[in-house]
């Protein structure tokens, strides 16, 4: 509990360490989930709502890459930027923007994927019913995206969620660097070697809260549009 | 009469097994068509063909027009209102409200103008994508099975709907059903379908009651009339 507090005390210290985790935990997740959902999004509404050979080959691969164990992506990106590596020069090694290249070599192929099984789950039916009122294929396209959007909201929760408890490669490539690459959970691990085990507890249980917050904040967001557009029932 | 729509050496199959074919079938302007026959004689995706939903594998086939409403088997639902469902089929968009009111009316489906799209019961949702083909009153009609799921005031209306919205406009109507009523109802012509062949194709009264091949005979003799 005394450990509990000192967390709570930490996250109202301006200037202190835990903010600045936070911070950094935060700036890493939101960017490599916007960066992930612009690419995974169109590319898994390509590759779902088209029909061309390979599909099913692609999607299998695809699937497999949703399924990347984190440290070897981290591997990966470390390798691509180590000193001797082909992008040695960049000098991205234990950096934020190292970690949010590895979290979005991680987290697009699952936004693409899910998005991918989404749209060609809806597609077909949507088409045959948009085709035969006579919709453009412009306004099937859009009602298509419409039609999904509110999965599509979970799907980049669910890379958010991936990103910000991501540990395996953001500790390889980011080094867990104090003030500057340290986040939640490699703060979390380094206090649990250290024995801290209460202190890691406590930076978990706010993991979790930033977690509920975020969720909640899409969540009701959504809610808030369906009201907007929702169901006038007639008397 | 000048045909409406002439199908030449159709075959479609999905997995190496022949769905349909038809080495030749037109239904002249204003025709009205029943397909009939049993589950899986290929009614929906000759109409899915017809609609340029699904493309044929060989043959070719020519609609006169572009101006096609196709209401499928399992049609779809929008997640906006009734009414924007249906003013959505609508080209003229400027009357569009007004057409899908004016159909819903007809239809008896005032009270429901205003639900969203994806929460209507089974036969509400197939009268809603009934309403669109009314709101459009387009020159050729496809409708896969459209009363199946209405309850029998609900079919009611939509037969006298359609039936009037065909005589007024003189469009060329072709639907698949598997109600003897229906098709004696609303059709000038059956066609019979049976394993995607043409198995007989004559006037309604004609056919149904004395079917020259065997497979109408024994297809229709499980139908009461
Ligand atoms: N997309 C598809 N993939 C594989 N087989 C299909 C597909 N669509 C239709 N079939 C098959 O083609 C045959 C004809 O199907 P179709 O839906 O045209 O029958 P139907 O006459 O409309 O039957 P019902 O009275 O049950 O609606 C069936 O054996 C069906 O299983
Ligand atoms: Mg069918």
């Amino acid at each position: 509990m005394q450990e509990f507090l000192k967390v709570v005390a930490q996250l109202f210290t301006p200037g202190g360490e835990l903010l600045k985790i936070i911070g950094v935990t935060l700036y890493m997740a939101f960017l490599s989930t916007t960066i992930s959902a612009c690419l995974g999004l169109p590319l898994g509404v390509l590759i779902g709502s088209r029909r061309f050979r390979g599909k099913g080959v692609l999607m299998r691969v695809l699937n497999t890459l949703m399924g990347l164990p984190p440290v070897v992506a981290g591997l990966l990106v470390f390798f691509l930027l180590s000193r001797s590596g082909p992008l040695g020069s960049l000098k991205l090694l234990y950096t934020v923007s190292a970690m949010v290249i590895a979290q979005v070599l991680l987290i697009t192929p699952i936004v693409a994927g899910l998005s991918a099984s989404i749209v060609s789950g809806i597609s077909p039916r949507l088409r045959e019913t948009a085709r035969g009122m006579g919709l453009s294929r412009h306004a099937e396209f859009f009602c298509l995206l419409y039609e999904c959007r509110g999965q599509f909201l979970s799907v980049v929760l669910t890379a958010f969620g991936r990103s910000i408890a991501e540990v395996g490669a953001v500790s390889i490539v980011g080094g867990n660097v104090q003030y500057k690459t340290r986040v939640m959970t490699t703060a979390i691990m380094l206090e649990t070697n250290k024995g801290n085990f209460e202190f890691a507890v406590s930076l978990g249980v706010v993991l979790l809260l930033i977690s509920f917050i975020i969720n909640s904040a899409a969540l009701s967001l959504q809610e808030h549009e369906r009201k907007l557009h929702g169901e006038r029932r007639s008397a | 009469m000048s045909n409406m729509l002439e199908i030449r050496g159709l075959k479609k199959s999905f997995g190496g097994i022949d769905v349909l074919d038809i080495p030749e079938l037109s239904i002249e302007k204003g025709g009205r068509c029943a397909l009939i026959g049993a589950n899986g004689s290929g009614k929906t995706t000759l109409l899915r063909i017809l609609a340029g939903v699904l493309a044929p594998d060989e043959g070719k086939v020519r609609i006169m027009t572009d101006k096609v409403s196709y209401m499928p088997q399992k049609p779809y639902f929008f997640d906006f209102s009734v009414e924007k469902n249906i003013a959505l089929a609508v080209r003229d968009r400027k009357n569009a409200k007004a057409r899908a009111n004016a159909a819903l009316s007809a239809l008896g489906l005032e009270s429901i103008a205003a639900r969203r799209g994806s929460s209507l019961s089974g036969g509400e949702a197939q009268r809603m994508a009934f309403a669109r083909v009314l709101a459009e009153r387009n020159e050729l009609i496809l409708l896969d099975e459209p009363t199946a799921a209405a309850d029998l005031i609900g079919c009611e209306r939509m037969e006298k709907a359609l039936d009037s919205l065909v005589a007024e406009s003189g469009a060329t109507l072709v639907f698949a059903t598997h109600t003897p009523a229906q098709a004696l109802k609303l059709a000038r012509e059956v066609i019979v379908l049976d394993k995607g062949r043409v198995a007989e194709r004559g006037e309604v009264r004609q056919l149904l009651y004395s079917p020259r091949s065997e497979c109408a005979k024994s297809f229709l003799s499980h139908w009461r009339l």
